[in-house]
């Protein structure tokens, strides 16, 4: 008889457990991350900012978080996502203007000829930008981007583009959001390309996402509808120093987190840390060759033009207690699609 | 059309129970209507509102062009030279014709000198500063209790149906972005203005960001369109403005598919607070006068359809 008791007791604690662990389970927020130092860091900020009576409690308006793209939210290699679309937009542009056939850099594209392709200059790649993304309505280059988004696949994996996000990342933006951040995308990129896609990826708003951007000019078609243009004017270079100039004109708030990956983000991380109270401020490293690539040159990585992660900044992250995400440590799975 | 239903609290107790009023109800129940036929979802409720003249009073002159001439006259005796150069010496004796006779480049040299030259955090306490001691020359009130109660009251009711309220104004996006969210509820990255080129620089190790005097955007007329794609990416469903400087937005807004929400505030009631429209050097409404009516957007008539103007009356 007591012997029943003790074993339902049991039961009862050992069904309690259970549960608990279940439940337990089910709400770490940030289920591919290993557990470690950078894992730690993320939770350790958002409960310092979010639990009341924490000395550091940040007012749920003034919770911005800002995130880079290429090569923190998704990959970027062999070449930004956005700079292969514009390759492969240019025999529709040239079919348009046969004259640019003969002309380089354009000839090179249509070579199809990829190790010429990566001895591009930057005027060659500016040129080729301002032929692909500019002089149509920003309606025509959505349904543009859109539709190739939902064509193109990247050469390793065989897969959409979109689906090439970091799950790691798509779980700390939904992790803060949870705990009442505005999280957005503060891109090197094009913003009007990461629009298309950026609500049904990340969850993230076209409003939401600053990004590079060219000037539209108002007109007005035969009927009198308005239309915008995109021009090759640059109304917004939002890389470097260009970050927080960025998120200044769009945002109007410091952000209280910055995640990065290269030196393009540096200005941004410096500047989210430089104000008061708890400052997250993370860079992932990409040391993985085998999940998905290892380049630096910090630490030793191979060296690349894509996202390239200096010896420099990475001493800068050790000295100002910024988070240095190692990819192949600090995350358990990638791609939702290689758990 | 349908009526407002009686026993739910009116969400405009403000508006007079006219045209305009029952239009913004019209359309707010048309386009939240799960399964309407002019059904909109929530993320793409954009709404955007003028900010001078159409959210608060803009006259005798824009607010923040009188900041520009008090801190013009702050920073005069740092600058003997002014008493002689055009335009600050106009600013300097008060003299709106000189002023005016200077022109918009006049106008924007002003406005470089007295809003650049600083970092964005020392700017933003200037103003602060001046927000707290100026005084509106005819209501003796601080600038920012000078806002309209039916246009607060709108942008409130908006937000309850799931619309994002935005700010697109000719005005300078650092100056309203100080005191919007507390007299709007419209939050700094809501807020779309005018700028000018802000630098980032290290100092003593710190980062800084740098007014520097160089026009970054002008947000007014064509500018507006082009400002709303920038910052918002999506078109609004609805625009309110009340000059010119607005016909481009609710053009723009007008030509999107599905029903659309255009409305111009008319300057109608000098007794509570000012008349004027074709022939105003602030504030000109004629143009976009004409096209509204031919367009049939709503026309508010600031002395017929609102019950008060201002919060304290």
């Amino acid at each position: 008889m007591k012997r029943t008791m003790i074993n339902r007791m049991m039961g009862a604690a050992f069904l309690f457990l259970l549960v608990f662990s279940q439940a337990y389970a089910q709400t770490d927020p940030l289920p591919s991350w290993n557990d470690g130092p950078a894992k730690k860091a993320i939770v350790e900020f958002v409960k310092t900012t979010t639990e009341k009576g924490s000395a550091k409690f940040v007012a749920s308006e003034a919770r911005i978080a800002t995130f880079d793209q290429d090569g923190t939210t998704w990959v970027e290699q062999p070449m930004y996502t956005q700079v292969i679309y514009c390759l492969e937009r240019v025999p529709a542009v040239v079919k348009a203007k046969p004259d640019l056939a003969k002309v380089e850099p354009f000839k090179t594209v249509l070579s199809g000829n990829r190790e010429a392709m990566a001895k591009f200059t930057m005027p060659d790649l500016e040129m080729i930008l301002a032929a692909t993304l500019t002089g149509m309505s920003v309606d025509e280059f959505s349904a543009e981007a859109k539709k190739w988004l939902e064509a193109a696949r990247d050469s390793r994996w065989k897969r959409p583009y979109t689906e090439l996000t970091y799950l790691p990342m798509q779980e700390v933006l939904k992790y803060l959001r949870a705990n009442g951040y505005k999280t957005y995308i503060v891109t090197g990129g094009g913003q009007d390309f990461v629009r298309v896609y950026s609500e049904r990826v990340y969850g993230i708003p076209p409003e939401q996402v600053v990004g590079s951007a060219g000037g539209t000019s108002y007109r007005y078609a035969k009927d009198g509808k308005p239309f915008l243009t995109k021009e090759p004017k640059l109304l917004l270079n939002n890389n470097n120093a260009g970050k927080p100039e960025g998120i200044h004109l769009m945002i109007g708030r410091r952000p209280y987190a910055a995640f990065g990956n290269s030196t393009g983000d540096k200005q941004m991380l410096e500047y989210t840390q430089a104000g008061d109270g708890a400052r997250l401020a993370m860079l992932v490293l990409h040391d993985d060759a085998k999940r998905e690539y290892a380049y630096g040159p910090a630490q030793g990585l191979p060296n690349t033009k894509v996202g390239t992660f200096t010896q420099a900044l990475y001493d800068e992250a050790k000295k100002k207690s910024w988070t240095v995400i190692s990819m192949k440590n600090d995350w358990k799975s990638i791609f939702s699609f290689d758990k | 059309m349908k009526k407002h239903r009686a026993n739910s609290p009116d969400p405009l107790p403000s508006w007079n129970d006219n045209a305009a009023k029952q239009a913004i109800l019209d359309f707010v129940t048309r386009v939240t209507k799960k399964g309407g036929p002019d059904f909109v979802p929530e993320a793409d409720r954009i709404a955007v509102f003028d900010n001078d003249g159409t959210l608060w009073c803009e006259q005798p002159f824009y607010f923040q062009g009188l900041f520009a001439f008090d801190r013009i006259k702050a920073l005069a005796s740092q600058h003997p030279e002014w008493n002689e150069r055009q335009p600050f010496k106009a600013v300097l004796d008060n003299d709106m014709k000189a002023l005016a006779a200077s022109g918009e480049k006049g106008l924007l040299e002003l406005v470089m000198v007295s809003h650049a030259g600083n970092t964005t955090e020392e700017f933003q306490a200037i103003v602060q500063d001046w927000l707290d001691n100026a005084k509106h020359p005819r209501f003796q009130r601080p600038f920012h209790e000078l806002v309209y109660q039916p246009m607060v009251e709108l942008l409130a009711y908006l937000r309850a149906n799931g619309f994002k309220t935005f700010i697109v104004s000719g005005g300078g996006i650092e100056f309203m972005r100080l005191w919007a969210e507390e007299a709007y509820g419209i939050p700094p990255e809501q807020v779309i203005g005018s700028s000018i080129v802000t630098k980032f620089e290290m100092r003593d190790g710190k980062p800084v960001l740098v007014r520097l005097p160089q026009l970054n955007f002008l947000d007014d007329n064509v500018g507006k369109p082009v400002a709303i794609n920038q910052h918002i990416g999506r078109r609004p469903i609805a625009a309110f403005g009340n000059s010119d400087g607005d016909l481009q937005m609710l053009q723009w807004t007008a030509a999107g598919d599905g029903l659309r929400f255009c409305l111009l505030l008319h300057h109608t009631d000098a007794a509570r607070e000012w008349a004027y429209d074709r022939d105003s050097m602030v504030g000109r409404l004629d143009t976009a006068l004409t096209e509204a009516r031919a367009r049939n957007w709503t026309v508010v008539d600031m002395e017929k359809d609102w019950k008060r103007v201002f919060s304290f009356e």
